[in-house]
């Protein structure tokens, strides 16, 4: 066992005003099934630590997987020196302990007594299942399976020691369906905190549907027309423009939401909230990655913006305090300031429902391009889409090789329907939204 | 401290007794440096260090993979257990392994070491390009991103090869952000190659600040970008993007063998109009993407994939390539740490120089996209479909660049656009990715001389009968 408080007094006799020592270690199993054989299994337990050092309120970072006591001298020695090179006003600061932490459900330690055959057999189960679905469904490139069980220990100078567990696992599939010598894919995916929340034949489903949906896709004449977003896509666009609501960003000038608390910028039907605590989101905890306890925020209410995202620096610039928003993307990455589960509240009215009341528009199964198309900062995207064509309620042709443009800020007020299938989009890492119906978008392909 | 012969013989041994057919050790020990400017103060500084095993075992189809980055031989030994135990068959008798240790010929040497270079004087060049970048007082933002690392790696297999290989590069990256009025525009200047600081002789700071700059001052005069089919004449550098997302993937031996590529099968055949040659050099001296060994210490070369026009070869890792039954993989083995399995990856992957010049491109485009800077892309391998935004981009209009344009979005299908390609330059540059793929982001030079497209689907934000 490690001894973090002794890597902090290291840290503090070698000229360190605060020490954070952040250490993780993640075992993780990982299939892949292809044609009814395991094609490759990762199985392996990974540990490192990363410190963040602070003198004069400047801050030092660096991360080492060398966790020898040289290794370990080096990392402190590094982070001070790092300290000195920032110029940026030194008023950075540890956040203090907490009085008390929430519970979060988050860990199932069944997770790790699951033996490996039934692993596979779920894999194996997935792509069985695609390939019966349907004789258009030709092949079936990657099925996955994950687990991850992560240990979390955070330590600073200022009394600071909390540790928590957390456990999560995936199955995704590609497939790939064909006809006329022309190919489609889909994907299905699910996740849980133990292998008995996934569903196989869902997953399955749900990848070989899309393919089928989608197969034979044509592009259609340039036009502005309503857009009706699946939870899936609806996810990633918002996914794009959500760091926006970062007090940060706000600060920097890199928002487009700077200006506008308590002004209506968006549909009143739209709330949006960033929950730390839900647990059916992928980035549940009963802390952040600086150890300030996690909470729900409403971000925007009916249409409203009421609050931006803060850490715990950045919350002081603006007098206020962090709202339990410091992430760290992996070991390696700076604490930075993101999103916990943000989504978009439900609405009513399911996806079929929503689909029968349109006369003309076009629903989006597909993104591409999502971050090389789009501008946090102006809020402008252009992406690629894919989707089928609605027509007189019913879904008509399937439609690709189009693009989809506006501005973030319309598409916010344009919202004017939204579904009740909420689902965290575990590709955007943080994002939920149910499905939506915007008024009218940009849709250009002929 | 890197392993010791007896001891990789050892862990060798135990990952192969439950008979496996190969069995690999990748050692890595990398240090990398992150600064990081914006506004003109150094707001991130980092290091990073990354030491670790990764031991990796082949039985017929199967791979089973265990890294540690505890490298005490107890935690070795229980890894290449743990790895050679998933391969899951019956005991046999153990062959000997003899590693003889083979010296690589350095491609790309380092004059400068970067990344124990002084850290102050970094944060001078920083301020140099930040000043630069000022072009105009419509510049609000700057920021700046200097990353370099060095990365031993050593490489050691039951086939007794054991090779060691020492990898640096180096990338700076200058971002702004203009503003008039309402209207906020971005700008990107970015460089990189594998090398130290003598990087700085090739582009001084005032250099890239300024493109990145000027880039975004040019983007507020832009209007919205018109849409439909038309002529594009994407630039040389990272226009090259497009073929390396809209081609380059579907190149890679990992999607061939699993028909989930459109080029499979199509080796001899015409996949572009008859001026494409498309190649695979990780031996470019010195580029983003080199290397003189791969992850799987495969030493470099050079592969043609198309030549004027005809499909020659793919990208091969060590897996497919014997699952193909060929004799050698290409030399595209790579990985991102010690903690990932390697895949076929392309390094520095481009289309060669063709015979026109620059300027006569334009000379027939009677309307049209000039592409002179693209942004990031994405593009599915099984249907070759693509889509890239165009960051810097302007009309031609009767053979000449007109105004600039914004939120250009190009739309199509990889394969049915190399048969489109119809004038070559013979400007070949090259720019820094990173490219990402089954979770692994790695380095990946994209290159490519300016080109015409006859015709692209071009996505815009100006509306139907707008102005």
């Amino acid at each position: 066992m490690l001894n973090l408080k002794k890597l902090v007094e290291l840290g503090l006799s070698k000229g360190a005003d605060e020490v954070e020592i952040y250490h993780e270690q993640i075992k993780k199993t990982q299939i892949k099934i292809y044609k009814s054989e395991v094609e490759s299994l990762l199985s392996s337990v990974g540990q490192g630590i990363a410190a963040r050092v602070f003198t004069a309120g400047k801050m030092g970072f660096s991360y080492s997987t060398n966790l020898s006591d040289q290794g370990l001298k080096q990392l402190i020695m590094e982070a001070i020196e790092s300290a000195r090179l920032i110029d940026k006003s030194g008023d950075q600061q540890l956040p203090n302990p907490a009085d008390s932490y929430p519970e979060v459900h988050i860990y199932n330690p069944d997770i790790v007594n699951t033996d490996i055959q039934e692993k596979i057999k779920l894999a194996l189960l997935i792509e069985k299942t695609a390939y019966e679905y349907d004789s258009l469904i030709t092949n079936v490139p990657a099925v996955a399976y994950a687990d991850e069980e992560a240990e979390v220990r955070l330590v600073n100078s200022k009394g600071l020691d909390q540790s928590y567990k957390n456990g999560i696992v995936s199955a995704s599939i590609h497939v790939i369906a064909s006809k006329d010598g022309v190919n489609q894919t889909g994907l299905g995916i699910g996740y849980g905190r133990h292998i008995t929340d996934l569903d196989p034949v869902h997953i399955a489903r749900k990848g070989a549907e899309e393919a089928l949906q989608l197969l034979g896709g044509k592009p259609i004449e340039s036009q502005n027309v309503l857009v009706l977003f699946n939870s899936h896509t609806g996810s990633d666009i918002f996914s794009a423009f959500v760091p926006g609501f970062l007090g940060e960003n706000v600060q920097k000038n890199k928002s487009m939401f700077k200006g506008k608390l308590n002004t209506q910028i968006a549909n009143p039907l739209v709330t949006l909230i960033d929950d730390g605590l839900r647990e059916d989101g992928l980035r549940a905890a009963p802390f952040d990655d600086e150890g300030v306890p996690s909470q729900r925020t409403i971000v925007v209410e009916q249409g409203v913006l009421k609050s931006y995202l803060y850490d715990t620096n950045s919350a002081r610039v603006d007098n206020l305090c962090s709202t339990g928003n410091a992430h760290r993307r992996s070991l390696k990455d700076y604490v930075e300031v993101a999103p916990t589960n943000f989504y978009l509240e439900e609405g009513e009215h399911s996806l079929d429902e929503m689909i029968a009341g349109i006369e003309e528009g076009f629903l989006v199964m597909g993104l591409s391009g999502v971050h090389s198309g789009t501008n946090a900062i102006s809020g402008d995207f252009s992406v690629g889409a894919s989707g089928v064509w609605i027509k007189h309620g019913k879904l008509a042709q399937p439609v690709k090789e189009v693009t989809v443009a506006g501005n973030f800020s319309d598409l916010l007020q344009d919202i004017i329907q939204i579904g009740n299938d909420l689902e965290f989009n575990v590709g955007t890492g943080f994002m939920g939204t149910p499905s939506f119906v915007v008024r009218e978008l940009v849709v250009s392909g002929k | 401290m890197m392993l010791n012969k007896e001891l990789m013989e050892k862990i060798l041994k135990q990952a192969l007794q439950y008979g496996a057919d190969f069995a690999e050790i990748f050692f890595e020990d990398k240090k990398a440096n992150n600064l990081t400017a914006e506004g003109g103060v150094i707001e991130k500084a980092s290091t990073g260090f990354d030491l670790g095993v990764g031991i990796r075992v082949i039985y017929k189809d199967k791979v089973s993979y265990a890294y540690t980055d505890d490298l005490s031989p107890e935690v070795l030994l229980e890894a290449a257990r743990s790895a050679g135990i998933a391969a899951n068959s019956s005991a046999r008798d153990l062959n000997v392994i003899n590693l003889t240790r083979k010296p690589i010929s350095q491609m790309h040497p380092v004059k400068i070491d970067a990344v124990n270079y002084d850290k102050e004087a970094k944060v001078k060049l920083i301020k140099r390009a930040d000043r630069a970048a000022r072009v105009s007082d419509e510049i609000k933002q700057v920021k700046i991103v200097f990353l370099d690392h060095s990365r031993k790696i050593m490489i050691a297999n039951s086939d007794g090869l054991w090779v060691e290989d020492e990898q640096s590069a180096i990338r700076f990256v200058v971002q702004t952000v203009a503003q008039r009025g309402d209207l906020i525009q971005t700008g990107m200047a970015s460089r990189g190659h594998s090398m130290g600081m003598e990087y700085f002789d090739l582009y001084s700071p005032e250099m890239l600040g300024e493109i990145s700059g000027k880039q975004a001052v040019t983007m507020l005069s832009a209007r919205p970008a018109p849409s439909g089919k038309m002529t594009v004449i994407m630039h040389n550098g990272f226009g090259g993007v497009l073929f390396h997302e809209a081609c380059g993937h579907g190149l890679e031996s990992d999607a061939i063998i699993k028909g989930s590529s459109v080029f499979a099968g199509k080796v001899g055949q015409q996949v572009a109009s008859s001026i494409v040659t498309a190649i695979d050099d990780p031996t470019i001296q010195n580029q983003w993407g080199s290397f003189s060994i791969d992850d799987e210490g495969t030493p470099a070369q050079k592969t043609v994939l198309i030549e004027k026009g005809i499909l020659k070869e793919y990208m091969w890792d060590r897996i497919t390539a014997e699952r193909d039954g060929r004799p050698k993989p290409t030399s595209n083995g790579r990985r991102m740490t010690y903690r990932h399995l390697p895949l076929p990856r392309m390094t520095n992957t481009f289309i060669d120089n063709g015979k026109s010049k620059f300027a006569e491109l334009f000379t027939n485009v009677q309307y049209g996209l000039f592409a002179k800077s693209m942004g990031g892309g994405q593009v599915n391998p099984a249907t070759g479909d693509f889509v890239f935004a165009v960051r810097e981009g302007y009309l031609i209009e009767n053979g000449q660049i007109t105004e600039p344009i914004r939120n250009a979005t190009l739309i199509g299908n990889g394969p049915e656009i190399l048969h489109r390609i119809e004038m070559i330059a013979d400007n070949l540059d090259f720019e820094p990715g990173m490219c990402g793929k089954g979770g692994q982001s790695i380095h990946a030079a994209v290159g490519q001389p300016s080109l015409l497209i006859s015709q692209i689907t071009v996505g815009g934000t100006e509306g139907k009968g707008d102005k």
